[in-house]
């Protein structure tokens, strides 16, 4: 690595780890709002994060050992190949590969003719025959490799003093040694405390390295690095050991599935020393399919992670703090990637089956801390091995998240004491016949999963958040390539790896696209304050309307107040009340559609906060109802149909900058509007998709003076719905400023005789009550034919309501004729309204936040 | 003589070109003349003057179809629904001989065969097909040219490289949208080492010259802001992005159909993305020119969606449907079996279920034909026909207005909601002279409304009747009240 390239390593390395620091301490702020999903999966991130900070510390300067003097004179040396039921042609090429190493040497073929269930060792006798090399075999002690090699280092104890090489080579059966392998390793043994020295490994792969064998990161960062703390361990091939050194520790450790990892921990434990080769030394085959590979890594994790709960390198003694920690990374990185699992199924949580993983309409900030934090460790992996290596490695650990979660407790089940049996004899299926395996199938089943849930997501986008959708494609278009390799045949591997692949990355450019169109939000939509306001007005500010401290604010709507836009905003028939809200109604469709800057001047003037009831249909002339107006009206909301239209409201809403209410889709869970419950296939999840999609759009175009309010329909009026159906439809704390009630005393000869004020509201008053909002009677009236009963009812409400439901801090009067009655205050319950009117209770000042 | 398999080779594209004619002209005339396809009547029946200014003022495409459809008006002498959808409907059979054409010229017999099939079956050829307007004949000219630029290279034949001139610049004067197409094609001749500078150039220059000539008129459109009525709908949502992906899918059938979407935006985007990366098709030199022709119109018209103007319409990427056919039947005809049959198989059953949902009663155009031929049927000396809704609802009336109604009625006036159709001029006098009334709206008028409206003119509906299509039509009659 050059030295430009290692610096901007290391600036990518601070920023990664600086900007993880910032987004999980976001993170950390959203968590009280979501539930346990969210903090299983804030905890994966952690775990993962402190493994990046540790590897960023261990891995900071690599080092580059020199090549190596000559091999010390007279330097012996034994070359072990194990044969644990390999092919007898692969067998061959790797012995003659071994014969040619230049280096004066002796090759043994170590045999244990009852592995894998290979009925093969009479030929591989012969072979050696045919060579003339010495086959040492056994059909007893420990099964593996480090018996078969430990054997072999009985076996040739036996000869007399002064024969027995002074160095070995271990040698897998299917690597084909280079000539100069002694040259390049038996060099470093000048010095005498070298235990063992490892070198790179490399493998021939003919149809690319979809599976990532070479670990470039391993072998070009990770392991220099170790070298440097003289913590590099063997990684079972290509690697010389000091005999001297394997005696002291009585040979081959034989504790774990596989002897390389431990026996280098055990030779450090004693202080000894190791050096570690970037170059290869041979070249083997690896595991061709995806199911042969989760095996092999199966046993290596399960192998490292049993050290890491029963011989941890922390308790070790003999280690240094460095040599200790390298361990703990190595053995417990596995533990990390388990976690991985989380990421994997979060997103099919989310869009299948609900779970919530991020804070309403916190997509933006979470993409944009995600990407700074992400995308550093990205530049990092690249500037370290490239593009495609870091990919691979990305790609992989994903894949394997599930094959080393099985691996943690197959790890704690292996007590210290006991010996572990291997899956295969601890052998790696190399042929690439093996396409399906038990270990693959959950890894199969996500991806499947993951695609259905994409789709899922795109047909209906109103259940899924827009990043989790996105994250979702991310992870199927990760699982793809190691998931495609079923076989060794590349064409259809590579098709199908294409084949989910494309649609994956597709899918996510047009989702992406989709958000960009619809919600040009501003990545962050913190609220932007002027550092320096010259001179703060309430404009500038764009403040909304907050409830009052004391007292409740009174309006009205009324025909002189709502009337068209053209028609000038009076509040004379009200007079002397001070009226704070001033109601109207605007439907979608009309001539009066758009906001009204005449109407909203008009309000400005009086002091007044302008309320409208924004109606998703065509107002019906003389009908409060028409259901079935608009089939798919709130659908089309939440996907996007009327972004445009939504947006022209906002940028006129920020525009006029004073506060103002907006009553969106009310009284939905009656059965009158388009928009109602159960009306046209109305679902509570479009509904409140809908709601959130043009929150955001308000948002975004910094109408911020907006307050929003969630308004039903009261109970007492018998609608359709039951009452805890209502909590289904509401959109969020975030989304909501103030919930509204709608009710009315539809007098005595209506249904049900008179309604008193305490039996139209009470009950969704108490339901409402929950939300934890401040309380509008958005709606309220009685019918003026009930001559008797109406001042009563006026009187009723304008004096007992700050004892009576103490939450309620703003009552709309409906003042005027309704197609089915007449709500117009008259004669005696008009004076009656305007004497309560003017109690200081019902003239707070308006309070405005931000 | 033995007869072998070889000469009856011609036998199945024959039979597609058989199955795309029968397809294409079956029930030609059964479905309402479509708002646009009206504006090309308009455009097109007059004499050239009265042309030009049509298309300089009400419409955004280059004038080439509509001379097309005069000279055709004038020949044929008639102008009902089959008559001004033949042409399109010989263009559609030409394309698919045209998409059989350049999938055998890239990757042989069996891939322009499934390709010309596919084309057979497409719900957007079906449509332009079927359609007045100039999408098909700008589809056919496409391909004719991208196929006629790879035979040029392969013959180094400068007749080839002339006739993909001539396509390309009939493109380019039958519709914007052929840039989306031409821009790769152009690019992928001037790296075409095996023909002759000179005619790269030519070529080059011929597509330039035509862009050149049409660039002011295309201004002068743009002007007009005929465009700013789709914004409602032409915005990149899910749903458009899906029908953007799936364009040879996409058919009449406005809503639903999100799954077979999805299938039919797979099967695409995975037809190009083998046929671009994948090892198997290396050595097939056009691919890129394949790929990116069905690409380049797609990411162009959604990305200037998502970052500029609202266009996420299929009618502007049809362009690239000949193209991802065409890519869809290489990749069929070399892949591995299996993926093959999954491919073709999705791209069968994402167009059998558009083709279904567009010949189905909501599928059709909106039927403004029954419904004014209802009213021609009762209809009675001094009646009044008032349109009311939505914009272009008036199109598809003057057209059937003047084919249905009686001789001597005045033209059909369109207003945007009821009120103001009640206090129109012509209603209203209408009203003083008692003559009934006719009322077409869509979408249906709310009852309580129609009957307060018509209370002020002191008439009653008398019958009402709501017509189905894509958008429902309803048809009311109105009278004057009887005396009490």
């Amino acid at each position: 690595m050059t030295r430009r390239r290692l610096l901007g390593a290391r600036a990518a390395a601070l920023a990664a780890v600086g900007g993880g620091a910032v987004y999980l301490l976001w993170r950390f702020g959203e968590l009280p709002q979501l539930g346990m999903t969210m903090t299983i999966f804030f905890a994966a991130e952690l775990i993962n994060y402190i493994a990046l900070v540790v590897a960023v510390v261990l891995f900071w300067t690599p080092h580059r050992r020199p090549p190596a003097a000559s091999p010390p004179p007279g330097a012996t040396l034994d070359v072990f190949i194990p044969v644990c039921g390999e092919e007898v042609e692969m067998v061959r090429a790797t012995l003659s590969a071994a014969l040619a190493i230049e280096h004066p040497h002796r090759t043994m073929v170590l045999l244990d003719s009852r592995m894998a269930g290979h009925e093969n060792w009479q030929e591989i006798l012969d072979l050696c025959d045919a060579y003339g090399v010495r086959c040492l075999m056994r059909a007893s002690g420990p099964r593996g490799k480090a018996g078969n090699l430990n054997a072999a280092l009985r076996h040739t104890d036996a000869y007399p003093r002064g024969i027995n090489a002074e160095f070995i080579v271990v040698l897998d059966a299917d690597h084909l040694a280079l000539p100069d392998l002694g040259e390049r390793l038996l060099g470093y043994f000048a010095d005498p405390a070298i235990a063992f020295v490892t070198s790179r490994q490399s493998f021939r792969l003919d149809n690319g390295d979809m599976l990532g064998h070479q670990e470039a990161l391993f072998y070009s960062a990770i392991q220099p690095a170790k070298d440097r703390d003289n913590a590099a361990f063997s990684c079972g091939n290509g690697v010389a050991y000091r005999r001297a050194a394997l005696e002291e520790l009585g040979g081959f450790s034989e504790w774990n599935l596989v002897e390389d990892l431990h026996t280098s921990f055990e030779l450090h434990a004693r202080g000894w020393r190791s050096a570690y080769v970037g170059v290869p030394v041979s070249v083997g085959t690896a595991p061709a399919t995806a199911a042969e590979m989760a095996s092999q890594r199966l046993r290596w994790a399960t192998d490292s992670l049993r050290m890491f709960f029963w011989d941890n390198p922390l308790l070790k003694r003999g280690l240094t703090l460095r040599q200790r920690l390298h361990y703990l990374h190595t053995t417990g990185w596995y533990l990390v990637a388990a976690a991985h699992l989380v990421f994997l199924i979060s997103p099919i949580a989310s869009i299948l089956f609900g779970a919530q993983l991020l804070a309403e309409g916190s997509e933006a900030t979470y993409g944009l801390l995600l990407a700074l934090y992400l995308g550093p460790v990205a530049l990092l992996l690249t500037l370290h091995v490239g593009w495609r290596a870091a990919l691979r490695t990305a790609q992989l650990q994903t894949y394997l998240a599930p094959v080393f979660a099985l691996a943690v407790p197959r790890a704690l089940f292996m007590a210290p004491r006991r010996r572990p049996r291997a899956l295969h004899g601890g052998v790696t299926r190399k042929s690439g016949q093996r396409r399906l395996s038990w270990l693959t199938t959950f890894q199969h089943t996500v991806l499947a999963l993951l695609l259905v849930s994409i789709g899922v997501a795109i047909a209906q986008p109103e259940i899924a958040s827009w990043a989790v959708v996105i994250w979702a494609c991310v992870l199927a278009g990760s699982l793809a390539t190691p998931g495609s390799m079923l076989g060794h045949h590349h064409d259809v591997t590579q098709s199908l790896r294409i084949a989910v692949t494309a649609p994956a990355i597709a899918g996510a450019v047009l989702v992406g696209l989709t958000f960009w169109s619809t919600e040009p939000v501003t990545a962050v939509s913190a609220p932007k304050v002027a550092t320096k306001p010259a001179a703060p007005t309430v404009a500038k500010l764009r403040l909304s309307l907050a409830p009052p401290r004391y007292g409740i604010y009174l309006g009205v709507f009324h025909p002189a107040v709502a009337g068209p836009p053209s028609r000038p905003v009076s509040v004379r028939h009200h007079a002397p009340a001070k009226l704070r809200i001033l109601h109207r109604f605007q439907a979608w469709w009309g001539p009066d559609r758009f906001l009204s800057d005449k109407w909203l001047g008009g309000v400005a003037r009086h002091g007044a906060v302008p309320m409208i009831s924004w109606e998703p249909w065509l107002k019906p002339k003389s009908s409060a109802a028409a259901p079935n107006q608009r089939p798919g009206i709130v659908r089309q909301i939440a996907t996007g149909r009327y972004d445009l239209y939504i947006r022209r409201w906002a940028r006129d809403a920020r525009a006029y900058s004073k506060p103002m209410v907006i009553r969106l889709m009310h009284e939905m869970n009656g059965s009158w509007y388009p928009w109602s419950v159960d009306i046209n296939r109305n679902t509570p999840a479009q509904f409140k998709a809908a709601w959130r999609r043009v929150h955001r759009i308000f948002r975004a175009a910094g109408a911020t003076n907006v307050s929003w309010v969630f308004s039903v329909d009261s109970f007492a009026g018998g609608t359709p719905t039951s009452r805890d159906a209502i909590r289904k439809y509401y959109p969020g704390s975030r989304y909501v400023d103030w919930v509204g009630l709608s009710g009315f005393n539809w007098s005595r000869s209506a249904n049900g005789g008179v309604l008193t004020y305490e039996r139209v509201f009470r009950r969704s008053y108490e339901v409402v009550r929950g939300f934890g909002k401040p309380i509008m009677l958005s709606e309220l009236g009685t019918a003026s034919v009930d001559i008797q009963s109406a001042p009563t009812w006026v009187r009723d409400v304008m004096r007992s309501t700050p004892k009576r439901f103490p939450r309620v801090k703003a009552i709309v009067w409906y003042d005027s004729s309704h197609p089915q009655r007449d709500f117009r205050l008259r004669g005696t319950a008009l004076r009656a309204w305007r004497a309560h009117a003017q109690r200081p209770i019902m003239r707070p000042a308006l309070r405005l936040r931000r | 003589m033995p007869v072998t398999r070889d000469e009856y080779r011609w036998l199945p594209p024959v039979l597609v070109l058989t199955t795309a004619a029968a397809l294409f002209g079956l029930h030609l005339g059964s479905s309402s003349l479509f708002i646009d396809e009206v504006y090309s009547w308009r455009a097109s029946r007059g004499n050239l003057a009265d042309l030009t200014g049509a298309v300089r003022y009400s419409e955004v495409t280059p004038p080439l179809y509509y001379l097309i459809l005069h000279a055709w008006l004038s020949v044929s002498g008639g102008d009902s629904e089959a008559l001004l959808r033949a042409p399109s409907v010989l263009c559609g059979v030409a394309l698919v001989g045209a998409v059989h054409w350049l999938g055998r010229l890239v990757a042989g017999r069996t891939a322009g065969l499934i390709a010309a099939a596919l084309a057979t079956i497409s719900p957007i050829v079906l449509l332009y097909s079927q359609q007045v307007r100039a999408y098909v004949w700008v589809m056919l000219a496409l391909t004719i040219a991208v196929a006629a630029a790879i035979q040029a290279t392969r013959d180094r034949s400068w007749r080839w490289t002339a006739t993909a001139a001539l396509a390309a610049v009939c493109a380019v004067l039958l519709h914007y949208t052929s840039l989306l197409v031409l821009a790769p094609l152009v690019a992928w001749m001037c790296c075409q080492s095996e023909l002759a500078g000179r005619w790269r150039l030519a070529f080059a220059a011929g597509v330039g010259l035509a862009v050149a000539a049409v660039a002011p008129l295309a201004i002068v459109q743009m002007a007009q802001g005929h465009h700013d009525s789709a914004e409602t709908y032409a915005s990149l949502t899910t749903f458009n992005a899906l029908r953007l992906a799936g364009t040879p899918f996409d058919g009449r059938a406005s809503g639903g159909l999100m799954l077979w979407r999805e299938i039919g935006a797979v099967v695409v985007i995975d037809a190009l993305a083998l046929l671009a990366l994948s090892d198997r098709f290396r050595r097939m030199r056009e691919r890129w020119l394949i790929v990116m022709c069905g690409l380049v119109p797609l990411l162009v018209v959604a990305t200037a969606s998502a970052l500029a103007q609202p266009v996420a319409l299929t009618r502007y990427t049809a362009v690239a449907a000949p193209f991802i056919l065409v890519a869809i039947g290489i990749v069929a005809a070399h892949a591995h079996r299996v993926l093959a049959i999954v491919l073709v198989a999705g791209a069968v059953v994402a167009s059998g279920a558009a083709l279904v949902a567009s010949q189905g009663e909501h599928g059709q155009n909106p039927d403004t034909r029954a419904a004014v031929a209802m009213a021609a049927a009762g209809w009675s000396k001094g009646d009044v026909v008032a349109g009311i809704g939505l914009l272009g609802f008036d199109g598809a009336l003057s057209y059937y207005g003047e084919k249905l109604l009686p001789p001597g009625t005045p033209p059909v006036s369109a207003f945007g909601t009821l009120d103001e159709a009640v206090a129109a001029p012509s209603v209203f006098s209408a009203a003083e002279r008692r003559s009934r009334l006719w009322l077409l709206a869509d979408p249906p008028l709310n009852p309580a409304q129609l009957r307060s409206a018509l209370s002020r003119l002191s008439y009653e509906a008398t019958a009402t009747q709501v017509f189905d299509g894509n958008a429902p039509v309803q048809l009311v009659r109105a009278e004057p009240m009887a005396a009490p």
